[in-house]
């Protein structure tokens, strides 16, 4: 390391030269000068480091990565040398958090802007939300187009940051594509080239089955094996049988065949539909797939996203007495596997008898060129054969070769010469006897199992199909917006009025006669040049203002105050149209809509009782889900969730798809919950209550929650779940698949809920003790830190978080046992510990009592809340001297039970988000 | 074309000009089995063959006493990670004991720019794209950034991307082969040369524009707001140079190479859960690599095969391993997990050995693709396991007709990794840029000169 940082220290030295040294403060003097002078001054310049000559200023050259150097040596142990005296511990801690605490301020200064709101790019959210709002784009094409951008970075754990929304040419070039996408693929489309599909049952031809073959309208035997042939069908189906000149049964020649009765397929023509038998034969258990031809309606039918309508007729039978099942459910499956996959499904509630149609809707997307565009039906038919081979065939074309191998067997254990000789004895009666069936026997060759109440097990009648689509409007509705006299007129004047309208909405503010001269100039210029046409020329220049500063930075609608004033240097109120542009984004990540425009136009939006009415209007929309998706989706990680180590499905066995989505949806449902009832964010820490779905409430051992929709339930009385901590998604995201991990839990809450990051572990920490052969839990392991001075320094203040929470498994399952790594959580894993002590010194035995010392501490969480949240809203991160508006805003709250809307309309009030 | 004979060898040049619209490259012997064909002709004079480079890192680093051989000089053991490499062994050095400012998950960052950040500060350019510099527009495409993750994870714990710009902006990295197959060698929309000659000068004047209407909002906003535009004002100014670019290549169609079969999962799920899909997708990312560099794209690829994260649970289902790459790192001394983790090593070292297979397989003047292209494997994170950032490993491949010469297994202890990058940068034939990795490298590393 010595040559690495004298390198760095000399560029230190160089760039220091010339400018002040700014002290250390006060009580971080003692410790330098008791354990780094020595070594580190004029006299001695240990590996060319010179601690006097470090600057306390971290925002000037080098100095920050030098103090970090610092900060990880103590922390790492390795300073002071060992030699050398030890200093006190705590000692060492102040210092180095007060190295962590410059580093953070520093970084935050970094990105911030002054203090102020900046002016800052799109991220793809709001990005793909403003093309949809402007131009009416389906919901679907929109998340597709947010796919399209890559992920943004982040500031304070938010991707609204201006100093991590970066333009390069990479950007901009994608901004050009992605317009063109828009352009081409939702606003200016080509005529919809509408497929339409039909399967009728009368017409299926073909005969699915082993051995399968059958009588045709004449009384001939039609052979469909090898399939396929087109075989007159449904009329007597026969099975096949190979009757061979010779004994051995594996040696068919195939050429001399009779037929006998098939038996029983499980599916049957009927009243010109198909019924079908649940249980399967042959095919993997539990396949979903109805087999019928396969249909290549998703492949030919989808050359373009949109809107496709498939209609079946269908009528079901749910079973009788015991093999009555809960409900027979259709599945419509398109793109299975792939990135662009849809199922829907129906529950079959026509009887059999009087079937009726039911009708899907399903947004498909093309997808790219390699993608299998598969389409397929089914049902879940059980995982039960219910026609199976007749015994009276099988297990006698079966008993020669069991017995060659109880022969084999019996010669390699070396059994009794009369023994083998019997067993061959008995071969040579079986294989005649195989030989004679094959020429005798009558059939049927399949048979219903007589385990079954056949005539009780569930059925499903399908009938005609239809497909039809693309379903989409053309010309798009944007098209009919932007033309809005019509497509009649190719006139100047007509460009100018189109331009005069879509300007001001692409800008978010009016625009000034001089910029839509300009756009038309440009586009008028560009028509003659490239020879376009009318509709052509209005296409570049909408892309022109999907690319242009205007649109793309947030912030910009400031424009439209006297353009040619100068602008002020100090913080102003910012005009209306900027506090719509504010206000919309950050409760609809999205465009201002019309009645926002209306009221900054009226120049209303500074009054604050109009403001506060809006706030109110903005969350009772729809459109605020993409504030809950957004914020919620990153304060509490959401969007990470399938980023973490999925559960090991061996140790896990309970985790499935639908747990696994179930719990993507709980924080952002709950955090819904308590933005619309508008509750105290306490509730966050600890609630009365959860919003689960049936799939939660079964892992979270509650009964009585029925179907996949969420819903609000009370929590249970054993205080067990309730809040942000207990749930699923968060504990298994914290978690690494097998055993929990309870410093990134820590350090999740410390982070998320207290807004007290933690700094990282320090590189080269050195080697914990090696616990070879031990079979220790994870408090154990962990214990291990303490082991270490420097690492107890800060995992003493941080473990407790964690631990608290290790009730909540690897998939966030209630224990009262260690399970994972190797443990069981039966009877032979030790019983937890969860026990901690709170920084503030509050004690806490229970996940309950930590859960209560947590809200004792509402005002920090509050505090941080609000903190959390500013910054969102601002899009820079929140120094210190944004303390007294934090101040205001937590106190505004505080007088208002901390409720959330409060939080809100306190913060979209401060003078923070009102001025520039 | 009969391309055994010697009749062939022509300067690549006159190929360019006398074959009009069919490709003069550099040739292909042996083909990924995804390629199923491509058209080539021709090679070129030795003086004349392109010098690249190739910057891959590895997140989470190796089992470093499982990795590093006991013996040092050409003739050391290779050890059972590298064992995958044994065909390369004198196509590559294995150098051990560097030093950088790592240590942790979020200093992927730090290989190429040589400093780190803290997340924030203005970040040094990273080599890779001082050497794209270099290069200039001898190749369509200056450089080539890819990774695993379609993102820069600025801000986050875990930095995506290795190559920062001139602009101290961090680079997003490109994850879909499919998408960088189409960037190479995609088959342009317009139909004729003169469409698409006017497509680009379109592009120019939408950008004249736009440019036109920053200058008017940026006279109207504050000063902080005045250096936030700036960056849109070099975006305009960058892309104005790439469609220079554009327009010097636009004469000479792409190369032709017929399309792989992509598959049709998307590139999360090929590398999500057991990763199954992982060897698949690293290959023919690997392919597109070479694909790349031989029909001269390009010059200069980063790439970042694993993560600090998201690849860190493949090959669970080749070894049965109950841990995730990350735990396994953190294996306290415990053999169970240590035996896992030297495994994986392994299985991860095949891949590498892949793409050095597909460069050697291809001739190229006297020698293959390999000898004329400096690739190195490395990683931030050295040490005994877990954020230690001494003990780095780093395997620098190839290149022997630029200059380099390896040495088997060499030890250099407490040396900046940076210093590899010197290395590098020396054999490209250029002048070492200022303050180059931020004062961190002291020299070259002399044993490889």
């Amino acid at each position: 390391m010595t040559r690495l940082f004298a390198g760095s220290v000399m560029g230190a030295l160089g760039l220091l030269a010339a400018e002040p040294v700014v002290p250390v403060p006060a009580n971080i003097r003692p410790f330098i000068q008791n354990h780094c002078v020595d070594c580190h001054d004029a006299d001695s310049a240990r590996a060319g480091f010179r601690i006097d000559l470090l600057s306390a200023d971290f925002t000037a050259g080098n100095n920050a990565s030098l103090w970090k150097e610092v900060m990880d040596k103590i922390n790492g142990g390795e300073m002071p040398p060992k030699k050398k005296p030890r200093p006190d511990a705590k000692e060492a801690f102040r210092v180095t958090s007060w190295v962590a605490q410059q580093l953070n301020e520093t970084t935050k200064i970094a990105q911030g802007a002054g203090g102020r709101v900046p002016m800052r790019r799109m991220n793809r959210v709001e990005y793909a939300n403003t093309v949809r709002d402007i131009f009416s784009l389906e919901e679907h094409f929109a998340r597709r187009i947010e796919k399209e951008l890559p992920s943004d970075g982040e500031v304070g754990g938010f991707d609204r940051g201006g100093a991590s929304l970066f333009m390069d040419e990479g950007q901009l070039t994608r901004y050009m594509a992605v317009a063109d996408l828009v352009l081409d693929e939702a606003i200016f489309i080509e005529k919809p080239d509408v497929k339409k599909f039909t399967w009728n049952a009368l017409n299926e031809k073909y005969v699915h089955g082993i051995n399968a073959a059958s009588k045709d309208a004449t009384g001939e035997v039609i052979d469909t094996n090898p399939p396929p042939g087109v075989v007159a069908t449904f009329k007597e189906p026969l099975a096949k049988i190979s009757v061979d000149k010779g004994l051995d049964v594996n040696q068919s020649t195939g050429k001399v065949n009779r037929y006998v009765p098939h038996g029983p397929f499980y599916w049957t023509a009927k009243n010109g539909g198909i019924e079908y038998l649940a249980g399967t034969i042959g095919w993997p258990a539990g396949n979903l797939r109805i087999p019928f031809h396969a249909e290549d309606w998703g492949k030919k039918g989808v050359n373009r996203d949109g809107w496709y309508r498939f209609r079946i007729k269908a009528g079901a039978f749910k079973g009788g007495g015991k093999e009555e099942q809960k409900e027979v459910r259709l599945f419509v499956e398109y793109g299975l596997g792939s990135p662009i996959e849809v199922v829907q499904s129906a529950v079959i509630d026509a009887p059999l008898d009087a079937p009726k149609e039911y009708v899907f809707m399903m947004y498909l997307q093309a997808g790219s060129p390699g993608m299998f565009r598969s389409w397929r039906i089914g049902w879940d038919n059980g995982k039960k054969d219910v026609v199976i081979p007749n015994p009276l065939y099988r297990e006698v074309q079966a008993k020669p070769a069991l017995l060659a191998e109880l022969i084999a067997r019996a010669i390699v254990d070396k059994k009794p010469a009369e023994f083998i000789a019997d067993l061959k004895k008995q071969s040579e009666v079986a294989l005649v006897a195989a030989l004679e069936n094959r020429k005798n026997f009558a059939g049927p060759m399949w048979i219903y199992d007589p385990k079954f109440d056949i005539a009780n097990r569930p059925r499903l009648w399908i009938g005609e199909m239809n497909w039809e689509g693309p379903i989409v409007e053309w010309p798009s509705k944007a098209s009919q917006t932007l033309f809005f006299a019509g497509e009649g007129r190719a006139d100047d004047a007509y460009l100018r009025e189109i331009f005069a309208r879509i300007v001001p909405i692409a800008y978010r503010r009016p625009a000034a006669a001089s910029e839509i001269e300009r756009m038309v100039t440009w586009t008028l210029k560009n028509k003659a040049a490239r020879a376009l046409t009318f509709n052509q020329a209005v296409r570049e220049g909408v892309k022109n203002l999907l690319c242009s500063p205007a649109f793309l930075y947030l912030g910009s609608e400031s424009q439209v105050a006297a353009p040619s004033a100068a602008p002020a240097t100090g913080p102003k109120n910012i005009n209306d149209w900027q506090l719509a542009s504010r206000l919309s984004y950050l409760l609809w990540s999205s465009a201002p809509d019309q009645e926002l425009f209306k009221l900054a136009a009226a120049g209303k939006l500074h009054d604050p009782s109009v403001m506060r009415a809006q706030v109110k209007r903005l969350l009772a929309d729809r459109r605020s889900t993409e504030f809950v998706r957004n914020f919620a989706g990153q304060w509490l990680s959401v969007r990470n969730f399938e980023n973490g180590n999925p559960p090991s499905r061996n140790f896990y066995r309970q985790y499935d798809d639908d747990l696994r989505d179930s719990s993507k949806r709980e924080p952002l449902e709950f955090f819904q919950e308590v933005l619309q009832k508008n509750l105290p964010l306490t509730n966050f820490l600890d609630s009365e209550f959860l919003v689960i779905n049936e799939r939660l409430a079964k892992h979270y051992g509650i009964e009585g929650v029925v179907g996949e929709n969420f819903r609000r339930v009370p929590a249970p009385a054993d205080g067990r779940r309730g809040g942000v901590l207990g749930m699923a998604g968060l504990m298994t995201f914290l978690a690494d698949g097998t055993r929990t991990l309870p410093v990134r839990r820590a350090t999740w809450v410390l982070d998320k809920l207290w807004n007290q990051p933690v700094p990282p572990p320090p590189p080269n920490a050195g080697e914990l003790p090696a616990i070879k052969g031990q079979q220790l839990t994870v408090r154990e392991r962990l214990d291990q830190h303490r082991l270490s001075e420097n690492c107890a320094s800060c995992h003493t203040r941080v473990d407790a978080f964690g631990l608290a929470l290790e009730n909540y498994d690897a998939v966030g399952m209630w224990r009262d046992r260690q399970n994972g790594e190797g443990m069981q959580g039966d009877k032979g894993s030790p019983l937890l510990d969860v026990s901690g002590q709170l920084p503030d010194g509050s004690a806490f035995k229970t996940v309950q009592e930590f859960k209560a010392a947590l809200l004792v501490q509402k005002k920090v969480f509050a505090r941080a809340f609000v903190e959390k949240f500013l910054c969102y809203s601002l899009g820079r991160p929140i120094v210190y001297g944004d303390h007294v508006v934090v101040d205001q805003i937590t106190a505004q709250a505080a007088a208002h039970d901390y409720r959330l809307q409060e939080v809100i309309q306190a913060t979209v009030a401060s003078s923070l988000f009102q001025t520039q | 074309m009969n391309i055994q004979s010697n009749s062939w060898l022509m300067s690549r040049r006159t190929l360019i000009k006398g074959l009009g619209a069919t490709i003069a490259l550099p040739w292909l012997e042996a083909m990924s089995p995804n390629a199923k064909k491509i058209t080539t002709a021709g090679s070129m004079a030795d003086g004349e063959i392109p010098r690249r480079s190739m910057f891959t890192y590895w997140g989470l680093g190796l089992e470093i006493r499982h990795f590093t051989p006991t013996d040092t000089g050409k003739n050391y053991t290779m050890t059972p990670t590298l064992a995958p490499l044994a065909a390369f062994k004198d196509d590559m050095t294995v150098l051990t004991g560097l030093t950088a400012y790592s240590g942790g998950h979020g200093s992927c960052s730090v290989l190429l720019t040589g400093l780190n950040t803290i997340r924030n500060a203005k970040t040094l350019m990273s080599v890779d794209q001082q050497i794209a510099a270099h290069h200039g527009n001898s190749t369509r495409f200056p450089s080539l950034v890819l990774g695993t993750a379609r993102e820069t994870g600025f801000g986050s714990p875990e930095p995506k991307t290795l190559s920062w710009s001139r602009n101290h902006t961090p680079i997003t990295p490109e994850n879909r082969p499919e998408v960088l197959f189409e960037k190479l060698f995609g088959s342009e929309n317009n139909t004729t040369l003169a469409a698409a000659k006017q497509a680009l000068a379109q592009r120019g004047s939408l950008l004249d524009s736009v440019r036109e209407q920053a200058a008017t909002l940026q006279r109207n906003v504050g000063k902080e707001d005045r250096a936030r535009l700036d960056q849109y004002f070099t975006s305009i100014r960058d892309l104005e140079d790439r469609i220079k670019i554009e327009g010097e290549w636009i004469d000479r169609p792409k190369p032709k190479v017929a399309r792989p079969d992509f598959g049709s999962h998307s590139t999360r799920e090929r590398i999500a859960n057991d990763g199954r899909g992982y060897s698949e997708y690293t290959r023919l990312m690997f392919d597109m690599v070479a694909l790349g560099f031989q029909t001269d794209s390009t010059r200069v690829v980063t790439h970042i095969p694993r993560t600090e994260r998201d690849e860190a649970r493949c090959y669970g289902y080749k070894t049965n391993s109950k841990w995730d790459l990350h735990t396994l790192t953190h294996h306290n001394e415990q053999e169970d997990k240590l035996v896992f983790w030297r495994q994986i090593d392994a299985l991860y070292m095949a891949e590498w050995a892949y793409f050095l297979g597909k460069l050697k397989s291809v001739k190229e003047g006297h020698g293959t693709l390999l000898d004329n292209t400096m690739a190195a494997w490395g990683t931030t994170n050295g040490g005994y396991g877990a954020h230690d950032s001494t003990l780095l490993p780093l395997i620098l491949c190839g290149g022997s007709a630029l200059g380099l010469k390896h040495q088997g297994h060499l030890v250099q202890k407490d040396v900046p990794l940076a210093n590899v990058w010197q290395t590098v940068v020396s054999r490209i034939g250029m002048p070492l840029p200022t303050n180059f990795q931020g004062g961190v490298a002291t020299g070259v590393v002399k044993e490889l000169i």
